[in-house]
């Protein structure tokens, strides 16, 4: 190689770097690979909020507020005050949980405020964490908001009434008891806590095998069942869960948040499922609540018009959840967190260095269909290929020294990106939680890598991608024969080939063939696998989930690969006996 | 390279056809270029010129027939064929963003055996020693046509096949690249395959013509068979007569049986060479006045036009 295709190969170099274009690329992946760090950084610094502890923010709320609303938010501050005092940390692994006491202590505050005379109106308005009183956006009238149904401390069922101030000690009474639960929570230990959650767990789990017991059988209790056994399998992986998180440090916390978010979604599942299928309401074409669900659930029946179906993809859902906790539990022994995407703030070196990464990953794939696209049409359009063709060479040789610029190109950008951002962001950041490990889905895998080796994993991805991207829009530039509008060609190839890649995958479960193709993943080669958890709260959303049809990492490194060999011939074969007309 | 003989064959065409879907642009085209030879290749626009260059220099494909380049089939052994012709085929079009050297060396590159001497020779034979360093773009178009002689010669091609290489110079640029040409052939033993329909400036560089129309060839003969041939059984010139007197000298021609012409104002007599001077000598025996007698010999145009039928398809473009 070295000695045949060594002068093309530097003729082609020569051309590719001397263009204006590619200086302009040049300083626009060093503007990205600085930029998006430094902006980064800065939206961090300025926006505040970021930096503010939850006593510092709540502070902030009373400077600002006057009247009833200023008082409520002197007594979050006295809360807080005094569990200081008692040594709970509300801003680490309790915060979330602080924001849940904070619904019902601000409910109980607010009870008695308007006891001592204030209106409703003037300790619920602009009041953060007031959620059980309330105005009704529909007809502006305060209402109280019965728990009916309560899941952790994150998730209610609530039923709507007239708020009546002879029923405050009503009202207080029920407060109280979630009050007390809350509180409860918030000053157990981190062992202490778990075993909560798990003992309130297990009452759930027996709660829901007792649903089972009373079914009677018949084919239309399937939707009933299959949800109390799906209830089941989560809530005994919630405590798989749990237990694993009395051992886990603080930045394992991100999962158990994002498990309390599956339990409300599971939890909303259950109870939507069973009132979009009610056929009481959802026969009735004349009821308020048939046009309501029609609306909400339209999908959701379109999904599933047989019983077949919905056990089908409740049975998945169920091996999904499994293998879900399996991470969680993973990442809490190996003490890796999640992704550095999930749960992270612009605070995270980690979150920051992955965002930058994403941001120079689609410059350098955006410059590089470009270049795809003029590094030939440019031939054409000036007439240079007639002078370039006429030479004792090969016209095979002269197509792959082009290619092999346009590889090199790839390569150096890519390197140059991704070194200049980590150095970027390192500079603004410091190391920070770059030296922790993190939990990662790929190849079908559970495991845990360092940040770095996470990234260069998804720069090896983009190249991949970008590799496929650029030579099909090379191929199209030997067909177009102009730069410009091979350059435009390519723009679409990367605009328009996401719209494809998209709405590839919501046609996949239909057309399971379409899997085999070049664009469900070319655009988004490093998405197409998600882990265990997202892919089930995806399931849980009805959104079309990629592995669902069998889309997997490496089916889809072979298929961009196979197409773009497919495609390389062809530009060969074109090119061979390609006539220059102009 | 060694300079080709004169007897040496460079360029053989014969039974060549070349069609673009159902739209036949050549026909049967046959001829042969020796070398030494500076041969015109004559043709109003639109004849198959540029396509037949093409086809010489590998960027179309022929569907029958066959070009040889110094006995090498194009088609089957495009690289050692094409390693003894070097060309411009219309404007040569380079890379704007690099110098006019950093263009040689793309092409250099691409052959084997260029020095760096023979670099430096080129630029100077073509006259851009001062420029070679100035991206092209700042190029003159005259420069331009020049760096793209240069990079058509850098090989010491046997063939330089040079397509419509004044289109769009100025009479100076015109000459100096006329000097070039004639340098190649003559120092360089270089053989030159000029395109054109720039009568003049093939009738002044040009051995031998071919003539092409309609992608057929018309005619193919040396500059001096053109000028006799097409003479021939009429041994008489046209001379043009001026006087103030202009009946006075129609008179005397038809006393001497002298067909004469009277076109725009502009007296001309066709008389045989020999009795030119007696007409004269009567003009001024019967006091006809003479401003000036003006041979008007028959230039390649006339015989391009006689050839092509001066047909509006056939017609002339400057």
């Amino acid at each position: 190689m070295k000695l045949f295709l060594r002068p093309l190969l530097k003729n082609e170099l020569i051309k590719l770097f001397h263009r204006r274009s590619c200086r302009v690329m040049a300083l626009l992946m060093l503007i990205v690979a600085i930029g998006t760090p430094l902006l980064f950084k800065l939206t961090y610094v300025i926006n505040d909020r970021h930096n503010d502890t939850t006593e510092e923010y709540y502070q902030k709320m009373y400077n600002q507020e006057e009247g009833a609303v200023k008082e409520m938010y002197q007594a979050i501050l006295d809360d807080i005050a005094l569990m200081k005092n008692d040594g709970i940390d509300i801003n680490g692994w309790r915060g979330a949980y602080f924001e849940y006491y904070l619904r019902y202590a601000n409910t109980l505050n607010a009870l008695e405020m308007i006891e001592r005379g204030y209106e409703p109106d003037e300790v619920t308005s602009g009041m953060r964490g007031l959620p059980l009183i309330q105005k009704d956006p529909r007809d502006g009238k305060i209402k109280f908001w019965h728990i009916i149904e309560e899941h952790g401390l994150d998730g209610y069922y609530a039923d709507d009434v007239l708020f009546r101030k002879e029923d405050i000690p009503k009202y207080r009474e029920e407060v109280q008891v979630y009050y007390d639960k809350a509180k409860q929570l918030l000053y157990s230990g981190k062992a202490e806590f778990a075993d909560l959650k798990a003992a309130e767990y297990y009452g759930k789990i027996a709660a829901a095998q007792a649903q089972i017991k009373a079914l009677s059988g018949s084919e239309s209790d399937i939707w009933e069942r299959e949800t109390a056994e799906l209830t089941i399998v989560v809530y005994e992986g919630a405590i798989k869960c749990w237990n694993a998180f009395k051992t886990c440090d603080e930045e394992n916390e991100g999962w158990i948040a994002k498990l309390d978010e599956t339990l409300l979604k599971m939890a909303q599942f259950g109870a939507d499922d069973a009132a979009a299928f009610d056929k009481e309401y959802f026969f009735d074409e004349n009821s308020r609540e048939y046009n309501f669900y029609r609306e909400v659930y339209i999908d959701k029946t379109l999904s599933f018009d047989s019983y077949e179906k919905y056990t089908e993809f409740m049975t998945e859902a169920k091996e999904d959840f499994k293998r879900a906790v399996d991470m969680i539990v993973f990442s809490a022994e190996n003490q890796a967190p999640a992704s550095p995407s999930f749960n992270s703030t612009f605070r995270s070196a980690k979150y920051v260095l992955d965002m930058s990464l994403n941001a120079g990953l689609y410059t350098v794939m955006f410059c590089c269909i470009f270049l795809a696209a003029v590094i030939m049409g440019s031939e054409y359009s000036t007439g240079a290929i007639r002078l370039l063709l006429v030479r004792p060479q090969p016209r095979w040789k002269i197509l792959l020294s082009k290619l092999m610029a346009l590889c090199i190109f790839i390569a150096i950008s890519l390197t140059a990106v991704y070194t200049v951002t980590a150095l970027a962001t390192t500079l603004l950041y410091g190391v920070g939680d770059l030296d922790t490990k993190i939990t990662v889905f790929k190849y079908g895998k559970i495991m845990a890598v360092s940040p770095l080796q996470n990234a260069i994993h998804k720069g090896f991805l983009g190249a991949i991608s970008m590799f496929g991207i650029s030579m099909l829009t090379f191929m199209l530039s030997l067909v177009i024969k102009k730069g410009a509008i091979s350059a435009a060609v390519g723009a679409m190839v990367f605009g328009f080939g996401e719209a494809v890649a998209e709405f590839t995958r919501t046609v996949l479960y239909k057309v399971p063939f379409l899997k085999y193709t070049l664009f469900p993943y070319i655009m988004n080669l490093e998405y197409v696998e998600y882990d265990p958890l997202d892919r089930f709260l995806m399931s849980l959303d009805y959104t079309p989930v990629s592995a669902e049809y069998g889309m997997e990492l490496s089916t889809g490194i072979a298929v961009i690969m196979l197409f773009t060999a497919v495609i390389l011939m062809l530009s060969f074969a074109i090119f061979d006996k390609q006539q220059i007309k102009n | 390279m060694k300079s080709p003989t004169s007897k040496e064959t460079v360029l053989e065409i014969s039974g060549l056809s070349k069609s673009f879907g159902k739209k036949e642009i050549l026909k049967d085209i046959n001829l042969t270029v020796k070398g030494g030879e500076v041969f015109g290749f004559l043709g109003p626009n639109g004849s198959g010129k540029t396509t037949t260059i093409k086809l010489m220099l590998g960027l179309l494909n022929y569907n029958s027939g066959s070009i040889k380049i110094c006995g090498h089939e194009v088609k089957t052994e495009f690289e050692k064929a094409i390693a003894n012709i070097g060309g411009i085929i219309e404007n040569p079009e380079m890379y704007k963003y690099l110098t006019g050297r950093q263009n040689l060396m793309q092409y250099a590159r691409m052959q084997d055996g260029i020095t760096k001497e023979r670099m430096e020779e080129v630029i100077d034979i073509v006259h851009l020693r001062a420029r070679i360093d100035d991206k092209i773009s700042k190029y003159s178009l005259g420069m331009r046509q020049r760096l793209g002689i240069a990079q058509a010669i850098l090989h010491r091609p046997k063939l330089l096949v040079l397509d419509e290489p004044t289109n769009g110079l100025d009479p100076a640029g015109i000459k100096e690249l006329r000097d070039i040409f004639k340098h190649l052939a003559h120092e360089e033993g270089c053989t030159v395959f000029v395109s054109s329909h720039m009568l003049a400036e093939l009738e002044l560089m040009c051995d031998r013509v071919c003539v092409i129309n309609h992608g057929v060839v018309i005619d193919n003969m040396t500059m001096e068979e053109i000028r006799t041939e097409k003479q021939s059984g009429d041994n008489r010139i046209t001379y043009h007569i001026d006087t103030p007197n202009k009946d006075g000298a129609i008179k005397i021609a038809e006393e001497m049986s002298v067909d004469y012409t009277l076109y725009d104002g502009q007296l001309a007599v066709m008389i045989e060479k020999e009795n030119i001077s007696k007409y004269i000598k009567k003009l001024a025996l019967a006091d006809v006045d003479i401003e000036g007698v003006i041979p008007v010999q028959k230039s390649l145009e006339d015989a391009f036009m006689e050839i092509i039928g001066d047909t509006p398809e056939g017609g002339v473009g400057q």
